[in-house]
């Protein structure tokens, strides 16, 4: 247990040195209290709690779907946003460097020759390297939980999911960096291996997306498609997809999970939808595209890639001599 | 009692690389050991086999009584790799306690065990400065202090002067000293030779993941020990017959008698003063480690294995 404090420990010390980890706590600081500052009044939407006023007949005070509205911004754009993107990749900028530092000669040489498991050496690093998003997202969870318990009387702790949620996301990209600096010791090549997957599971979840789109769209009718069209080839797209992260898929989970008032946000958004004018029928189905996949097959594929990616690396830390 | 004996130790790296090649050693506990070789010899690769960073193909033997890579062993063991590099967003005394954090050493026992090192390698002064900040030399002290933090029966220390000015590696041998004089045995690979025969016991050499020779450093300079005889004028053929018989070598003026010392050789002083032949110099003379060392091992180069 002291060989693990004392890697975490060094984690901790090591991340607190990072500029950046600084410069991205300050944003992410600055974004939530923005969210924070969000707020409506009688007659529309206030920025900067009221500084800045715009007038909505849509959004206001008095609308039904106002506290839902606000919920959604956190979501629906600051998590697979800010969390699920910008800080994701700043934190994989400043992460990168640890395995391939610490792989260094003379440097990985003092930590293996102590009593402590090739294994439990690397599994502690790993996850001292995951604190760097840990600490982001918890601390944005904890400005976002409070503005919306000052703002909807409403306190939903269902928001501290993100958290976990996004800690999969980036480890999954993550993993794939540190396999490739365990087996490469290079800091730039293994950035961009973590960004080549993350774009690959991407582009070919993206695929699976489209392919069950064009099979199972309700505008088939209109377009005078037949039934089955498109239904085998979403099958096989979705078979080679399943190996694959949903790292985008992560960063929606919470559209799925936050409930206000014991009811999803969508119910109230298909109203707001319609108030504007939106096709009801596409809404619904765009609800039913996204729910297609159960948590069990997101969360299960996801962890699976990880400990799949991160066993290899762990072998090949375990084998390889310094 | 030996707290290094091994046998038939052979690392061969990827790429066919052959570093040992069936290794034998034992180091007697209580001793400053050095062991010597030129670049690629395998010094470095059999010292990370015995600490497991590097997986040997084949190991037989025992370190403090246990067999080679038994991690719990680790605990009683200290090691400062060569070209040491500890993190630069620490201070002094953050490495220390790393470290021994990482060997199992308590926090409490840690804190003061680091003030103890600090000032035994004199950077109590630099002990809250982060280590990006020091000098190669402090990096060294550092790095010694760190090695030493577990109470280690053995500490293995790859080039530990490298980088440290003269008053640093005396005190550095002061520190190695008192280990000794604990009971604690201090393995030691270096290219200095003068600092090693300055406080070694015994050495072994290494070339070309072999072992050459292990013994003491006056029992490994024992054959080349000599006595060198001038003398003014010539010899006569009776005289020169009687002086080879009595082992004695004669060229330009100079008599040599080997592994001979000073009373076994009164009696070839003795005969030439009877026949009147003045004696200018008699000298006893031994190789130091570094003559004894290049005469050991292959003059062609690089070991020509990976260290």
């Amino acid at each position: 247990m002291t060989q693990i404090l004392a890697v975490l420990w060094d984690s901790y010390k090591l991340l607190t040195a990072k500029k950046l980890f600084w410069i991205t706590l300050g944003l992410t600081i600055l974004i939530a209290l923005i969210y924070a500052s969000i707020g409506t009044y009688d007659q529309g939407v206030s920025l900067l709690f009221g500084v800045i006023k715009w007038k909505s007949d849509l959004i206001n005070a008095q609308a039904s779907f106002a506290d839902h509205f606000y919920m959604k911004i956190f979501t629906d754009h600051l998590v697979p946003w800010w969390l699920g993107f910008f800080s994701i990749v700043l934190a994989l900028i400043s992460t990168t460097p640890i395995f391939p530092n610490f792989l260094d000669k003379g440097s990985v040489d003092v930590a293996i020759s102590k009593p402590v498991s090739r294994t439990t050496l690397f599994l502690t690093k790993y996850i001292g390297s995951l604190l760097f998003v840990a600490a982001q997202v918890a601390i944005f969870c904890v400005i976002c939980y409070l503005a919306q318990g000052y703002r909807l009387a409403h306190w939903s702790p269902q928001i501290f999911l993100a958290v976990p949620l996004i800690l999969l996301a980036f480890s999954s990209i993550y993993c794939v960096i540190v396999l490739t600096a365990v087996l490469t010791r290079s800091t730039i090549f293994s950035l961009l291996m973590g960004l080549v997957m993350w774009g690959v599971g991407t582009i070919i979840n993206g695929a699976e997306e489209g392919a069950y789109n064009y099979a199972y769209s309700p505008l088939k009718e209109i377009m005078r498609r037949s039934e089955n069209d498109g239904q085998i080839t979403h099958e096989i797209v979705q078979k080679i997809s399943t190996p694959f992260p949903k790292i985008e898929r992560l960063k929606t989970l919470l559209q799925d999970e936050v409930k206000l008032n014991g009811e999803k946000p969508d119910g109230y958004l298909d109203a707001f939808l319609n108030a504007m004018g939106a096709d009801r029928v596409e809404s619904a189905f765009n609800i039913q595209a996204r729910q297609r996949h159960s948590l069990t097959y997101i969360i299960g594929s996801t962890l699976a890639y990880n400990f799949g990616v991160l066993g290899i690396a762990c072998f090949f830390f375990n084998r390889r001599d310094y | 009692m030996n707290v290094i004996d091994i046998h038939d130790v052979w690392k061969t790296y990827r790429g066919g690389v052959q570093a040992l090649g069936g290794i034998s050693l034992q180091v007697p506990q209580g001793q400053i050991f050095g062991f010597l070789g030129p670049n690629g010899a395998g010094k470095s690769t059999l010292v990370k086999v015995l600490t497991s960073i590097v997986k040997p193909n084949k190991c037989q033997g025992t370190m403090l009584g246990m067999p080679i890579g038994h991690k719990p062993t680790l605990a009683k063991v200290g090691y400062l790799p060569e070209h040491a590099r500890f993190p630069e967003y620490l201070k002094g005394r953050e490495v220390i306690q790393y470290v021994a954090g990482l060997s199992g050493v308590p926090k409490s026992r840690a804190r003061v065990k680091a003030d103890e090192l600090l000032e035994l390698v004199g950077m109590s002064d630099w002990a809250n400065k982060k280590m990006g900040t020091y000098s190669k030399g402090m990096k060294q002290r550092i790095g010694l202090a760190q090695a030493l933090v577990n109470d280690p029966e053995i500490v293995f220390l790859d080039e530990p002067t490298d980088g440290v000015d003269p008053r640093g590696r005396k005190e550095m041998r002061d520190v190695l000293e008192k280990m000794r004089d604990q009971g604690r045995t201090v393995f030691i690979n270096s290219h200095l030779l003068g600092e090693l025969e300055m406080i070694c016991d015994s050495v072994a050499i290494m070339d070309r993941g072999t072992l050459v020779t292990q013994g003491s450093i006056a029992e490994l300079t024992a054959k080349s020990q000599r006595i060198e005889l001038d003398y003014q004028g010539s010899l006569s053929p009776d005289l020169t017959q009687r002086l080879h018989s009595m082992g004695a070598e004669s060229a330009q003026q100079t008599l040599t008698i080997y592994q001979k010392s000073i009373p076994e050789v009164q009696s070839i002083i003795d005969a030439l003063r009877k026949e009147q032949v003045t004696i200018a110099r008699v000298q006893e003379v031994r190789q130091n480690l570094e003559d004894f060392f290049i005469s050991s091992v292959s003059t062609e180069g690089v070991g020509g294995t990976q260290n």
